[in-house]
């Protein structure tokens, strides 16, 4: 690591919060240097990363081949700002993003984040259909602007922060007739979701329920929007999670794996004629724009992450492995009493828990009240994990699922660890209440 | 005047960071001739090295940690080779794992009690044999904690370890004192980067609303006061365990 690192300046100028809650759970760990799934923190300690970025680290720490990919980049002098001027690295990325997603989506707003891959789509079902009202599904997590939070229903990222966008409706995941009713008075712009609700707890939306949202969209003159930020570009054994669901949708959102861990990007995949109609006249073609988005660095880096992740062999053991895991997963803990399910689709799950049944494993026990309501099952958890060296994270808006989300590139020694070391957390936990 | 540790000779177990590295570095501007263990960070024990010599100081360090006997063993017969003796050896080396008694394993209870209990004994017993040798006097300064002597919300692994170092410090005072050595354990209360970093909020504001002082102490504050207790100043000075709580 050189020189410019400073972790307490973390503390004191960037998230004190963070930095505080880290230092009282005994998680403010110092990482040095990564490779793969492993970390190595400042006293030689070695970690493995299951938290993976929250899937942004594709190949895991300090992927092979970037560096000199960066390097010769750099190298070449290409301008990385085509400010007002046709960029050749976005259009490269784009022509490879359409063409992956197919489903007849052509054109790729690039920007630096999921949060603004969302903004950048709601704001395109807006322009497109005149209508102002976003209708999503509940349990979803899209990004913490402020449009993209419109469209989380409930819990701590939205709270102190309402009454954000005006309009936007929630509708329960999986219900087909609340989603008619919210689309039925022609108002609705677009309907939102994800095709696997991650921070939900891992909440799978059944293809019939798609193939069904998408024809109720087409009936009252709605976008379907599908949010694959956590879902796409190979996490689910797909290159995108609704090409194995049958549906076709007209905008996709994209990021995470796309930089590799390495670069912020984001990407807005939209269905022919929908960009045009929104923004192809002279008048309006810049009045969605990002400085950053599309810069020649990251469309580098993008592009070259996006073939990685797309090659039938890379999913091929994508899925395998997620096969291979969630089956010892399940094997080594679907049978203790606190755990109430493990799923997953390709290396993408969760393990659910149920909450132990002792009042010393207790928020106030642990002199954290203010996190009192909040699961304690899946903190536990990770807490164990980490006793045993493995990094780990519970789902954001349900603290009761451990996610089960490690880089692509997880092998099989990796894995078996991983789950010896939920069988040891689960029997502990079993054992103390 | 002359510095308080004048051509001590000093040995400090866990000196490369927080107190203990504050430890060494007092130590050193007050004359002592400084060793100390470090158990892994090689660039932070570099660091402490490099302040040191920096202000004229005289250290070295070796990787070894509380619990390695043989390790511990060797070192102390090579500065005593070096060195021709240790007038000093500071106790300083300890653990703490902030984990309340519904999570607390049998493990983590014998890994906190042995480096901070075990350790201390196997380092004592180590310089002790020279130091009784030599006859020439001595002190043992052990590091204890506020959590060892009063009633505190804190692990209890911990606080068991700091306050068996009391009882080891009164029964050791009381059978090398014929040899005029010395033994004092210095027990701090909450200090700016210490273990009470770890304490929530609510609980360092319980703290410094009863601290007469009202705030936290610092490293440099508790190394000043244990060099004063190293010292000849403090030669009528044995078998204590002074509390530097800011007045709690």
């Amino acid at each position: 690591m050189r020189a410019a690192a400073d972790f307490k300046a973390f503390g004191a100028h960037v998230n004190p919060g963070l930095a505080r809650f880290l230092t009282i759970t005994d998680r403010d760990l110092r990482f040095v240097r990564g490779e793969g799934l492993t970390l190595w923190d400042a006293g030689g300690e070695r970690h493995e990363d299951w938290i993976g970025g929250f899937g942004a680290l594709p190949f895991g720490h300090s992927p092979p081949g970037f560096a000199e990919l960066i390097a010769d980049h750099l190298q070449s002098q290409a301008p990385n700002l085509y400010s007002e001027h046709l960029n050749p690295f976005a259009g490269a990325l784009a022509r490879d993003l359409v063409a992956a997603a197919g489903a007849e989506l052509e054109t790729a707003y690039l920007c630096n984040s999921g949060s603004e891959a969302v903004e950048a789509a709601i704001k395109l079902a807006v322009r497109v259909t005149g209508r102002g009202r976003i209708v999503y599904a509940k349990g979803g997590y899209h990004g913490t602007t402020c449009g993209a939070l419109s469209c989380m229903a409930e819990g701590m990222y939205r709270e102190g922060f309402e009454p954000l966008l005006a309009d936007h409706t929630p509708v329960s995941f999986g219900d087909l007739q609340a989603l008619e009713a919210a689309l039925a008075g022609g108002e609705a712009a677009a309907f939102l979701l994800e095709p696997i609700q991650v921070e939900a707890g891992l909440r799978f939306a059944d293809p019939d329920y798609l193939s069904s949202a998408r024809e109720l969209c087409d009936r009252h003159g709605a976008l379907l929007i599908l949010d694959e930020v956590q879902t796409g570009l190979g996490r689910t054994g797909a290159a995108f999670a609704f090409q194995d669901l049958g549906v076709r949708p007209d905008v996709v959102c994209l990021a995470k794996a796309l930089g590799a861990g390495l670069v912020p990007i984001g990407a807005t995949l939209v269905g022919a004629g929908l960009w045009a109609k929104a923004y192809g006249s002279i008048r309006t073609c810049e009045v969605h724009e990002s400085t950053m988005g599309g810069n020649g660095l990251a469309c580098v880096v993008a592009r070259e992450a996006l073939r990685r992740l797309i090659e039938p062999e890379f999913l091929a053991s994508v899925r395998a492995r997620g096969e291979a895991l969630f089956s010892a997963l399940e094997a080594e803990v679907g049978a203790s009493p606190l755990v109430e399910s493990v799923r997953g689709r390709g290396l993408l799950g969760g393990v659910a828990l149920r909450e132990p049944d002792h009042p010393w494993l207790s928020w106030d026990a642990f002199d954290l009240e203010e996190l009192s309501g909040e699961p304690l099952s899946g903190p536990l958890l990770v807490d164990r994990l980490g006793r045993r060296g493995i990094l780990g994270q519970v789902c954001g808006h349900d603290w009761s699922v451990l996610r089960v989300a490690p880089p692509l590139i997880v092998d099989e020694e990796s894995c078996a660890r991983f789950v010896s070391a939920v069988g040891a957390g689960v029997r502990f936990l079993e054992e103390r209440q | 005047m002359q510095p308080l540790l004048s051509g001590k000779r000093v040995l400090v177990t866990g000196g490369s960071r927080g107190l203990g590295r504050a430890i060494c570095q007092v130590f050193a501007r007050q004359g002592a001739r400084v060793a100390f263990t470090y158990n892994k960070n090689e660039a932070a024990a570099a660091e402490v090295l490099e302040t040191i010599a920096a202000e004229g100081g005289q250290a070295l360090a070796e990787r070894c940690s509380v619990l390695d006997a043989k390790g511990t063993a060797a070192l102390v017969k090579r500065l005593e080779a070096d060195w021709g003796g240790i007038d000093v050896l500071v106790n300083n080396a300890g653990i703490t794992q902030n984990l309340p008694l519904a999570l607390l394993e049998e493990e983590d209870w014998d890994l906190v009690m042995d480096t901070n209990v075990k350790g201390a004994f196997l380092s004592s017993r180590a310089v002790l044999r020279g130091m009784i040798r030599r006859k020439e006097g001595g002190v043992i300064l052990t590091m204890g904690s506020l959590a060892g002597v009063r009633m505190l919300e804190a692990p209890i692994h911990y606080c068991a370890s700091k306050a068996a170092l009391v009882g080891f410090s009164y029964a050791l005072a009381k059978e090398v004192a014929r040899y005029k050595i010395r033994v004092h354990c210095l027990a701090p209360g909450l200090l700016e980067g210490g273990v009470g970093i770890k304490v929530p909020d609510h609980r360092l504001k319980d703290y410094l609303d009863n601290c007469a002082l009202g705030r936290l102490g610092t490293f440099e504050e508790v190394a000043e006061l244990a060099a004063l207790m190293a010292s000849d100043r403090a030669s009528y000075l044995s078998g204590e365990v002074v509390v530097a709580d800011g007045g709690l």
